[in-house]
């Protein structure tokens, strides 16, 4: 390739990544955190689910058909109930919906919304109002905090959708523009030089996190991408271009509804023989959620979805909801034709990295975790060139600070993090403000984290002094959950609450790492490396002066 | 994934690591380089196989590349770290 083509792409990567590194970082190291947020997290949050091992069937469906005979029958276009778990709620819920002719045009759905406790199956909530509402104004806790940030930084559609997509984009464009750039990648596959300098440290680290994990970044960065601009853009793009503007219709084209084939013939509605037929068929899938289609008659579905079979995606499983009896099976995009459906099918579990269990979990929160180190590392070196070199147009002073921010914003989103743990144990709200009050608690803890920085002499200062408030915080959160729950760590163990014990543990082990982290990086940037700038601004002093002298008459 | 196929998977991928850092010092002498590239290989797919019997072969080559990925950061940081930390190193 010619050496000038390679200088723009080096320019264009460089440019690209030290404007979005910071932001990077953020949505990597949350997205890294949001691989266990349906699922642990959500365990961990909700005291109520911690020790749910098994929900009584046919009590539920018992429940839901007294409350199907309460509610107005225009409420039986859709039934559905969303089992409380890791994947799904912390509340057994029921839902009843009807379709309602929108005044502009198109449907809108008017729900009644039953909550019930998981374990007493007593009704603790009931709302009324369009679903989309409900859905966005239900109780959320820190693992939904984490996921609703980290999908559009709590900015909402469009807005925070379309800033974050693009991230995915640039994610993917520095993975090419970086393998471009990078014609020695090969020959540096196992090259990390880490005692030599700094510079060098950082550089090695970024080459070996972002060759190694190459596929994951370009598939975090693509998936991200289609998943933050779906929604955003294309979506209503398509939908003007081809369907004049009504986005459920375009959905409907590609996700088309369950349509009972209604006899008018009133039947018995069935759950429980549904359910545990399709789990002992397929033993290994969890299921989230039952929506029934034309409720009361003979010829009702019920559509269970489902994760964890076969397939890369979640499976929807339809029933007879009056025989029990199996219809069909298929996956999310499963009745599109050709490549199409694999590809939109696996957009979401190769995001999230549920597709396959823990180890899988584990394995796309290490990988994230490596994501977001690259970003970082990113800046380091594009810091380091221009601080301590004669490259870059800003004074070493400014580019400091440019360090200190860059410390303050990476360190103290992590900080922030951490200190949802304890805002969700240490919170009395009501429920239906505790998002409101997890905000102000993780915004307010990175605004002071990002300032502490600033006030700091230099960014290594601020990084380990961050790191450690950070490694305290994570080492407090299970003794605070032993005080505020009773769920001592021990006593976890002993009543078999894994996910618990598991998520109390992890924290422990971070926290002791952030600490040792902490203690090894230095209070400032290492003394050789100083002293050689020392030298050169002594050096270009005396220069300059001997330029001034020179030219004074 | 289950826990054992995962722990298989995870101790192939490093013994495939082993030798293909082997074939990466050598690989400019075929003569040299065939053998730990020919002893890579086999390991990877045993990992992939054991992947794929476990959890089906539409998801597992995902799973494998991640914990490819993953060990081989780990191995690369560990390795030069035990080296240079090593007295003559």
């Amino acid at each position: 390739m010619q050496r000038d083509t390679t200088r723009k792409y080096y320019a264009l990567y460089s440019w690209v990544g030290a404007v979005t590194a910071i932001l990077l970082f953020i949505i990597a190291f949350t997205g890294a955190m949001s691989v266990f947020g349906r699922g642990e997290l959500q365990v961990w949050s909700n005291e109520s689910i911690r020790g749910l091992d098994n929900i009584d069937l046919p009590a539920i469906e018992l429940l839901l058909k007294e409350h199907a005979a309460q509610v107005d029958p225009a409420y039986h276009d859709h039934v559905q109930v969303i089992f409380p778990g890791p994947h799904a709620g912390n509340t057994l819920a029921m839902i009843f919906e009807k379709e309602v002719e929108a005044p502009q045009g198109g449907h809108i759905h008017e729900a009644i919304w039953l909550g019930f406790d998981p374990e007493t199956l007593e009704l603790i909530e009931r709302h009324e109002g369009e679903i989309n509402e409900l859905f966005l104004n239900r109780p959320s806790n820190m693992s939904d905090f984490l996921i609703t940030f980290h999908g559009d930084l709590h900015l909402g559609s469009p807005l925070g959708l379309i800033l974050t997509g693009l991230l995915g984009l640039t994610l993917f464009a520095s993975v090419i523009t970086g393998v471009v750039i990078h014609p020695k990648i090969l020959k540096e596959l196992f090259s990390l030089r880490p005692w030599r300098s700094l510079r060098l440290l950082f550089t090695d680290t970024h080459k070996v996190l972002g060759v190694w994990g190459l596929l994951f970044h370009g598939t975090i960065g693509f998936t991200g991408a289609y998943l933050g601009l779906t929604a955003a853009v294309l979506i209503p793009a398509g939908a003007f271009v081809s369907f004049g503007g009504d986005q459920e219709k375009l959905i409907a084209t590609f996700l088309p509804e369950i349509e009972p084939v209604m006899t008018g013939a009133p039947a018995e509605m069935h759950l429980t023989r549904p359910l545990l037929d399709l789990q002992a068929e397929h033993d290994s899938v969890i299921v989230g959620s039952a929506i029934y289609h034309g409720w009361g008659d003979e010829g009702a579905v019920v559509a269970f979805s489902a994760l964890g079979g076969s397939s890369l995606s979640g499976e929807t499983h339809e029933y007879s909801a009056a025989t029990g009896e199996p219809i069909q099976h298929y996956s999310g995009f499963g009745r599109l034709q050709g490549v199409t459906k694999y590809l939109l099918d696996a957009m979401v579990p190769l995001h999230y990295g549920n597709f396959g269990g823990f180890w899988v979990k584990l394995t796309w929160f290490v990988l994230g975790l490596g994501t977001a180190l690259v970003s970082v590392s990113g800046m380091m070196i594009w810091l380091e060139r221009r601080a301590y070199s004669s490259e870059g147009s800003l004074s070493a002073a400014q580019y400091h600070w440019i360090g200190k921010f860059t410390a303050g914003c990476c360190t103290g989103v992590v900080v922030a993090t951490l200190s949802l743990f304890h805002a969700q144990l240490l919170l009395s709200v009501p429920a239906a403000q505790m998002g409101q009050a997890l905000g102000t608690v993780f915004f307010g803890t990175w605004a002071l984290a990002t300032c502490w920085a600033l006030l700091r002499p230099n960014a290594y200062l601020g990084t380990r002094e961050l790191l450690f408030i950070g490694g305290l915080i994570a080492m407090t959160v299970a003794p605070v959950n032993g005080l505020m729950t009773g769920d001592w760590f021990i006593s976890t163990l002993r009543q078999g609450h894994w996910i618990t014990a598991g998520v109390d543990l992890a924290l422990l082990a971070s926290g002791i790492l952030m600490i040792l982290a902490a203690r090894a990086i230095p209070g400032q940037r290492p003394l050789r490396e100083r002293s050689s700038r020392a030298e050169q601004v002594v050096r270009n002093e005396a220069l300059n002066s001997d330029y001034t002298e020179g030219a004074t008459p | 994934m289950s826990t054992l196929p995962f722990l298989i998977t995870l101790a192939l991928c490093v013994a495939a690591l082993f030798f293909l850092r082997q074939w990466h010092r050598h690989r400019r002498h075929a003569g040299v380089a065939l053998r730990p590239a020919l002893f890579s290989g086999i390991l990877l797919t045993g990992g992939l196989w054991v992947a794929g019997i476990d959890m089906g072969w539409q998801r597992a080559p995902f799973m494998w590349l991640g914990i490819l990925s993953m060990v081989a950061l780990f191995y690369v940081i560990l390795v030069n770290l035990r080296q240079t930390s090593e007295p003559g190193a």
